[in-house]
């Protein structure tokens, strides 16, 4: 202990309630504030987590009153086994990530270090602190257990017991999560710590998710026939669900997972097995607390300065890559190319930018494997058909623009003061963040599109289409987009994510949706003139029964109508509200 | 006549709280090294954001080189360059990229934004670092940066609040040089600082604002004469015009003499 530090278990104590006491009240102080800044704001926001919350909440007792109702009593454990394993990957990264903000990033914790407090009190304060952000996951496994619990009439001992070892798995995953942070912060670089966690965060999701691939049953499909009916399919694809759910509980049977699993599903009747398990299981959370503490002893002072230190080695990013840009945007004018080069300079050497591109880019390598290898269902490639197998690659600019656009603006972060000191208007802002946001966008599912359009046969007409289509796409959802990170920018915010605000979430889904509507009129025109009509309305005759054809230019024009409108709307407003940000009071 | 590089006319903030800036005029004519001073919470940076455009004023009239910033704020954010208490810098950007980018968008052309980015590299001796990334710069070292891009543009009118925070005695007196010598061909230079002793040195005129008010302007000899002390330092001028006087005896250590260890009841933190 310090010179100084309270000695004793009560002083321990008593300080560790003062700390967590002054958390409590910076929090709530926070809440309170923005209630009285933002009153309707908080109440809308209140409001949308209380829907979200209990839509998953029903969503997750249904599925597991669904698993629970078909599987036999000797199973049940399975089920829990695999619940916990499908969690883990969620728990590990969120236990990390708020160990890495609570622990390692915490502005208090340099002040802490200086004040006479032992070393346990702040580990467990923080451990509280990193906990809490594990709470979502207990949430989702509040609710499995509630279904488990009403599917199986299981006693009042249920919630107890199920809760007691849902307690334990969190605090295992905080501990988890400040082993991993602890480890990063030993052997890499402070400011690469954020990158290294999502890179594991990353092998993690990567590894379960080619486990599931891999323990996958031959026969869970066995049921899907051709001709089978609507309720059969579903029947035969749920049973092979659960199938599935069984065998990768299998393979976790006699992990701690599986102690866990069979501790819950064995409450209704308490053999000195079970009561076994929920002990072992107990005393490992227990131990991993312990491991937890000693590893943030022993490498809490380098790992803090580390973090901490401005002057930590780092290389020097590459100039050549930068100047190369440069010279690709010197046709752009002078201003819109710093812009522009600014922007990608700052998307791709942010790391914590680049995380919120991740599950973009990885819907993007999902869909071109599945569509590279055409559909069953269509008979004949050529044609309709193959438009028929690779539409869906038309939408992706949509996706991997809402993992990347839509922070445009407020990722400026600080820098927004800048902009608004420089001799720039919001015009010329927002078309360099959309040229910026384009391009990658662009080039990124161009060339998936083109491999997909390539493992489906496609002509040398239909690759022309592909690209062109793909840049209508691209075009209209990024500008989209960005004009909506422009309504409700979050500079403040930390993680990417969070750098805009639900209003402009909930603009850049319905706008979005308007303009993927006009899209679908704009192709469809275009795929009809080049491939006529397709086989199912080709006996319908249109023209007599409407008076005119609706097929023809009427369609092209609606499309463009919509899509135009629904771009121009938000460009005006993507501007007056840039407008009022960069020339307006404060942001 | 002369257009003055800065005219301020009656300007006012009002905030829902109160007033911040209360019917503040004056005029700075080019080529002056005018600081700006004012204990904390006078109204200096609200004052400093309404000059440059980025604070609307309530009332009153902001000229830039004649350029009314109110109304033209692009145009007027072409004449100035301005620098923040903690400078806006972009952290993924090195040093030279990020002084690269601000010439840029002043449109400096790319011969004369490479002669003048090094040659300023030089002089704030960043050259060695300015191929780093910002975020791993010591807060000198980001206030050296902030300098050079507020000067690759050569802007004749120059905000800058703080520009010695944070450097070192050597670099201080570069900076301090170098604003000198702006003047000395014409540049205006608008500066707030705590640091008296650099007022006293630098400045050719000096403001006080005191609770929104400007309360004394003029050159630091005239305003000895207006409060009759021939000999008093800016300090003395400073606390005199802003109602300094000494509050307590600082009594406050003599009860447990200074440095006595204190008791912390751990009933008491619980309780």
């Amino acid at each position: 202990m310090r010179p100084g530090a309270l000695g004793g278990g009560r002083g321990v104590v008593a300080i560790l309630v003062l700390v967590l006491r002054s958390r409590i009240r910076v929090g709530s102080r926070q809440i309170g504030a923005a209630r009285s800044r933002h009153p309707i704001r908080t109440t809308v926001q209140g409001i949308t987590l209380l829907v979200v919350g209990l839509t998953t909440a029903v969503t997750i007792a249904l599925v597991s009153r669904l698993l629970f109702s078909v599987v036999t009593e000797t199973d049940q454990h399975l089920v829990f086994a695999a619940f916990f394993v499908a969690l883990l990957s969620a728990g590990i990264i969120a236990s990390s990530g708020a160990a890495l903000q609570s622990i390692y990033l915490a502005p208090d914790l340099p002040f802490l270090l200086t004040m006479p407090i032992p070393l346990v009190s702040t580990f467990t304060s923080k451990f509280i602190e990193t906990l809490a952000g594990t709470l979502p996951i207990g949430f989702i496994g509040f609710w499995f257990l509630a279904g488990y619990a009403s599917t199986t009439n299981q006693p009042i001992l249920t919630f107890l017991v199920g809760g007691s070892v849902l307690l334990a798995y969190l605090v295992m995953l905080t501990a988890l999560g400040i082993v991993m942070v602890a480890g990063i912060a030993r052997v890499v670089p402070a400011k690469r710590a954020w990158t290294v966690l999502g890179i594991v965060s990353l092998v993690i999701v990567a590894s379960l998710g080619v486990w599931w691939a891999t323990i996958q049953r031959d026969d869970a499909s066995s049921g899907l026939t051709p001709g089978i009916s609507i309720d059969a399919a579903l029947h035969a694809g749920a049973a092979g669900m659960v199938a599935n759910v069984l065998q990768a509980g299998k393979h976790f049977e006699y992990t701690p997972l599986g102690w866990a699993a069979r501790t819950i599903a064995a409450t209704d009747g308490p053999g000195l097995a079970a009561w076994s398990n929920g002990v072992a299981f107990a005393s490992l959370s227990l131990v991993s607390i312990v491991g937890a503490w000693w590893l943030f002893a022993i490498t809490f002072a380098t790992g803090t300065s580390g973090f901490r230190t401005a002057s930590a080695p780092l290389p020097r990013p590459s100039r050549p890559i930068a100047r190369w840009t440069a010279a690709g945007l010197s046709y752009l004018p002078v201003q819109l190319a710093a812009l522009v080069l600014k922007e990608w300079i700052m998307m791709f050497r942010d790391s914590r930018r680049l995380t919120g591109a991740l599950w973009p880019l990885g819907m993007v390598i999902v869909y071109t494997i599945n569509l590279s290898r055409g559909s069953p269902a269509v008979t004949d490639p050529a044609g309709w058909g193959f438009w028929q197998s690779i539409g869906p690659v038309i939408f992706l600019p949509w996706a991997t623009s809402l993992g990347t656009a839509v922070y445009s603006v407020g990722s400026e972060h600080r820098g927004v003061h800048l902009l608004r000191t420089l001799p720039v208007d919001s015009q010329l802002v927002l078309t360099a963040k959309v040229v910026a946001g384009v391009v990658p966008v662009l080039v990124l599912t161009t060339a998936a599109a083109i491999l997909v359009a390539a493992g489906n046969e496609a002509t040398l007409t239909q690759l022309g289409l592909v690209v062109l289509f793909m840049t209508w796409s691209s075009v209209g959802f990024v500008t989209l987009d960005t004009c909506a990170s422009a309504l409700a920018p979050n500079f403040v915010a930390d993680q990417v994510q969070r750098t805009l605000r639900l209003k402009g979430r909930i603009y850049s889904l319905g706008a979005g949706a308007v303009f993927a509507a006009g899209t679908v009129l704009v192709v469809g025109w275009a795929l009809i003139t080049v491939e006529g009509q397709p086989p199912i309305i080709t006996s319908v005759d249109l023209t007599t029964s409407v008076g005119f054809d609706p097929l023809g230019w009427p369609l092209a024009f609606a499309g463009l109508v919509i899509s135009g409108a629904v771009v121009i709307a938000s460009w005006t407003l993507g501007v007056t509200h840039l407008d009022h940000i960069l020339i307006g009071d404060a942001p | 006549m002369t257009i003055p590089a800065i005219r301020v006319q009656g300007l006012t903030k009002r905030y829902p709280s109160g007033t911040g800036v209360h019917d503040v005029t004056f005029v700075v004519p080019a080529g002056e090294l005018f600081v700006f001073l004012g204990p904390n919470g006078a109204g200096k940076s609200s004052t400093i954001k309404m000059l440059t455009g980025l604070l609307t004023p309530s009332d009153g009239v902001v000229e830039v080189n004649g350029v009314d910033v109110v109304r033209d704020r692009t145009a007027a954010k072409r004449l100035i360059g301005y620098m923040a208490e903690q400078p806006f810098l972009y952290e993924k950007l090195t040093g030279r990229e990020f002084v690269t980018f601000v010439a840029d968008i002043y449109r400096v052309p790319r011969r004369t934004r490479i002669e003048r980015s090094e040659s300023l590299l030089q002089i704030l001796e960043m050259t060695d670092r300015a191929d780093h990334l910002i975020e791993t710069y010591s807060l000198g070292m980001r206030q050296k940066i902030a300098i050079a891009s507020v000067l690759v543009h050569q802007p004749p009118v120059l905000f800058l609040d703080e520009p010695t925070n944070g450097l070192d005695p050597r670099s201080a007196r570069t900076v301090k040089d170098l604003l000198r010598d702006i003047c000395a061909r014409g540049g205006t230079v608008f500066m707030t600082t705590h640091i008296l002793e650099i007022a006293e040195q630098m400045c050719d005129r000096v403001g006080i604002l005191d609770q929104g008010r400007l309360v004394a302007l003029g050159t630091i000899d005239e305003l000895r004469d207006r409060l009759g002390l021939p000999d008093a330092s800016l300090e003395t001028i400073f606390l005199q015009v802003t109602g300094y006087a000494r509050p307590i005896d600082f009594d406050l250590f003599t009860s447990s003499g200074y440095g006595e260890p204190l008791e912390l009841d751990p009933d008491a933190a619980s309780a």
